[in-house]
């Protein structure tokens, strides 16, 4: 059970005194100077284990990382970008370990189905009578193209 | 005297340099210095370090961060013109890191403490006259105290620091840390006079 007790001002300066000796006059646990000294030796004796890798320079590091991590990004990209590359109708040409020197000849055919024009015009309607290129009648127009006839052929009862 | 060993005058204790005629050498290992400075002032910045933990174990703890820090700096060694306030101002700065971090533990849990801070049969009898519920009462009042008025009253209670040495370690000047320590106290007076104290 707590008993208050009313003091004076001089008894409350006595008491904030005397709380405040306890606190200050503390002592440590016996034995601290040594654990101190303990600590202060595994300490040093840790620094000594460092891996000499970690005595270059952080500078030296931080440039390292950057380069690496910069050589992984162009790489990454230009590999993302080979892999997403659309394929053009036509003879394909190789692309992936080719130096660039190689002969005509090395042009290899896809191996994929080739797709058809955008324009909706099939390859190969073009033929060749006597030598000369014609387009089939049966060729398909492009929509929206307007071909005028031709003045020379109307017959003569429709000049009258 | 070596150019060292001058230095050394300057900044340490005259009891830590070597005592009788032993010829100055031009280097002093770092670790007797160390060794030097733990048995000096470890038991000061220990009490320092208790006023703001109230706990044994992590005063202790404190203190021993400091000496690593010293032994991290021992190369500034030389350059320090007063060794105490440099350890106190560090060990300040340890304890009030770890009371930010360590704010939601409870203060004084551990009964050793009291049982640490008890009066010893060499001092005088009227310490014995405030009770443990006395103490943690006022050590209570005290943390409500505002900061800047604390932080003096806590350094004004241990008796290794003088008045210039506080000032010093707060970075503010005597005067300032005497109107201080008037202010916690009148503070902390009418708080115990409003509030009352038990038995």
């Amino acid at each position: 059970m707590k008993e208050s007790i009313d003091f004076t001002h001089e008894q409350y300066d006595q008491r904030i005194d005397l709380a405040l000796q306890r606190l200050g006059s503390a002592d440590p646990v016996p034995g601290m100077e040594e654990r101190i000294h303990a600590r202060l030796a595994r300490q040093e004796a840790a620094s000594f284990r460092a891996p000499r890798t970690f005595s270059l320079p952080r500078f030296a590091f931080a440039t390292m990382a950057g380069a690496v991590a910069c050589a992984a990004i162009i790489t990454g990209s230009v590999s993302h970008s080979r892999r997403i590359l659309p394929t053009a109708p036509g003879i394909q040409l190789p692309t992936g370990s080719s130096s660039g020197l190689g002969a005509a000849s090395a042009a290899h055919v896809a191996t994929r189905p080739v797709a058809p024009a955008p324009n909706e015009r099939p390859r190969s309607m073009r033929k060749t009578v006597n030598g000369r290129a014609v387009i089939s009648p049966e060729a398909q127009r492009p929509a929206g193209v307007a071909v005028p006839k031709s003045p020379a052929q109307q017959s003569p009862a429709d000049e009258q | 005297m070596g150019s060292f060993q001058g230095q050394l005058t300057g900044w340490m204790a005259p009891d830590l340099l070597p005592a009788d005629n032993v010829a100055p050498t031009t280097t002093l290992d770092s670790s007797e210095t160390i060794t030097a400075l733990v048995a000096e002032y470890s038991t000061t910045l220990y009490r320092v370090a208790y006023s703001v933990m109230r706990n044994a174990a992590e005063a202790e703890d404190a203190v021993q961060e400091v000496f690593l820090r010293v032994l991290k700096h021992r190369e500034e060694l030389p350059g320090i013109r007063d060794l105490r306030v440099w350890l106190v101002r560090i060990t300040w700065n340890v304890v009030l890191d770890k009371k930010r971090r360590s704010k939601t533990r409870p203060e004084n849990d551990d009964i050793a403490d009291f049982a640490r801070v008890l009066p010893a049969n060499d001092r005088r009898a009227d310490e014995t006259l405030i009770s443990s519920q006395e103490y943690t009462r006022i050590l209570q009042l005290i943390d409500r105290l505002p900061r800047k008025e604390r932080e003096a009253l806590l350094l004004s209670a241990v008796d290794e620091l003088s008045t210039v040495q506080i000032a010093a370690v707060l970075g503010t000047t005597e005067s300032s840390v005497r109107s201080r320590i008037f202010r916690a106290r009148r503070e902390l007076s009418e708080l115990l006079e409003k509030e009352g104290i038990s038995r």
